[in-house]
């Protein structure tokens, strides 16, 4: 079953749209913030629900606590999106903030500066590229409002309804660094296997509108 | 593959072209070192070795190679990079028959002056 998910073809042309979707959100960041994005080539991967948490850790290899920013999604294709970096990124990426316009005071607590740099990064990234993604397959997606969490356990993210052991699960992953201070993060959008035919419906589509422009 | 797919199909239906395919950097600069192609058409995210790091070892090969990158990359640094490194046009995706032949229409006139 997990083998016949997707055809060769279909794996790549979902990550050619996960790297169309990730370039124009890290064009929109980088509008907001004065900063180089360096991008990577995205990675399809179908897992069993059970190998899931170890597929993520294996990808992200960091150190300690994660800072995730989290983000649900239903419609034509449910899951959640996590955007992940290592614990304590948000203070290494405050410099780019001119304070004035991002609305990050200063007169927060110094530990919450760092979630607050993290979601404000999370929302534009995670916003513009799953926008831009479910908008080049033509999949109509309601988005629910992101979190925050620090920690290393990835499970809570998983609704047990939805990643059932009998499922498999469908990763979208890609990886980037903030090239002036080398802090790496990862996004990785999550569905199971149910998601397949509206992935499959809207890569038809993705084909078919680019051969007619 | 997808994207090589693509672009490989709108070249075709522009002119009777041999075209030369490589999948990712490294590939596609020992192509280019071997093949000699009159235009490259570059991706700028691609495994073992990006965009960046192939069109400037292109470049240091042959530098009037004709290079178009193609990337969904579209930050301004980004493309002002692809820029000072030598290329000649910079095509965000996604890719469509019209960029591609435009290009083609292009990189075709600096050949024939």
């Amino acid at each position: 079953m997990k083998q016949e998910i997707f055809t060769p073809l279909e794996i790549d042309t979902l990550q050619e749209t996960l790297n169309i979707a990730f370039g124009a959100a890290s064009a929109e960041l980088a509008e907001v913030i004065d900063i180089f994005i360096a991008l990577d080539t995205p990675r399809l991967n179908v897992s069993t629900v059970g190998q899931l948490e170890s597929y993520i850790l294996d990808q992200i290899n960091l150190p300690a606590n994660y800072a995730i920013v989290e983000q649900h999604f239903s419609g034509g294709v449910t899951g959640v999106t996590l955007l992940i970096f290592p614990e304590g990124a948000g203070l290494e990426l405050l410099s780019y903030f001119n304070k004035s316009e991002s609305g990050i005071p200063l007169t927060i607590p110094l530990e919450n500066i760092d979630k607050e740099a993290l979601m404000e990064i999370g929302n534009i990234l995670i916003g513009a590229c799953m926008s831009k993604l479910y908008e080049l397959l033509d999949i109509n997606i309601k988005f629910y409002p992101p979190r925050i969490t620090v920690t290393r356990d990835f499970k809570q993210f998983f609704d047990e309804e939805f990643f059932e052991e009998t499922h498999y699960a469908i990763t979208l992953k890609t990886n980037f660094k903030f090239e002036d201070n080398d802090v790496t993060g990862h996004l990785f959008i999550i569905t199971n296997d149910e998601s397949s035919s509206s992935f499959k419906e809207g890569l038809n589509k993705f084909w078919e509108s680019i051969n007619e422009r | 593959m997808a994207a090589r797919m693509m672009i490989t199909g709108f070249i075709q239906k522009y002119g009777d072209y041999e075209i030369i395919e490589a999948a990712n950097g490294k590939e596609a600069v020992e192509q280019f070192r071997s093949n000699a192609p009159d235009f490259t058409f570059l991706d700028l995210t691609m495994p073992v070795m990006d965009g960046f790091e192939a069109l400037k070892l292109i470049k240091e090969s042959d530098r009037k190679a004709l290079v178009a990158v193609l990337s969904a990359d579209a930050q301004q640094k980004a493309i002002e990079r692809v820029k000072e490194l030598g290329a000649m046009l910079f095509i965000e995706k996604p890719v469509t028959e019209k960029k591609i032949h435009s290009a083609l229409d292009k990189l075709k006139a600096v050949v024939s002056k």
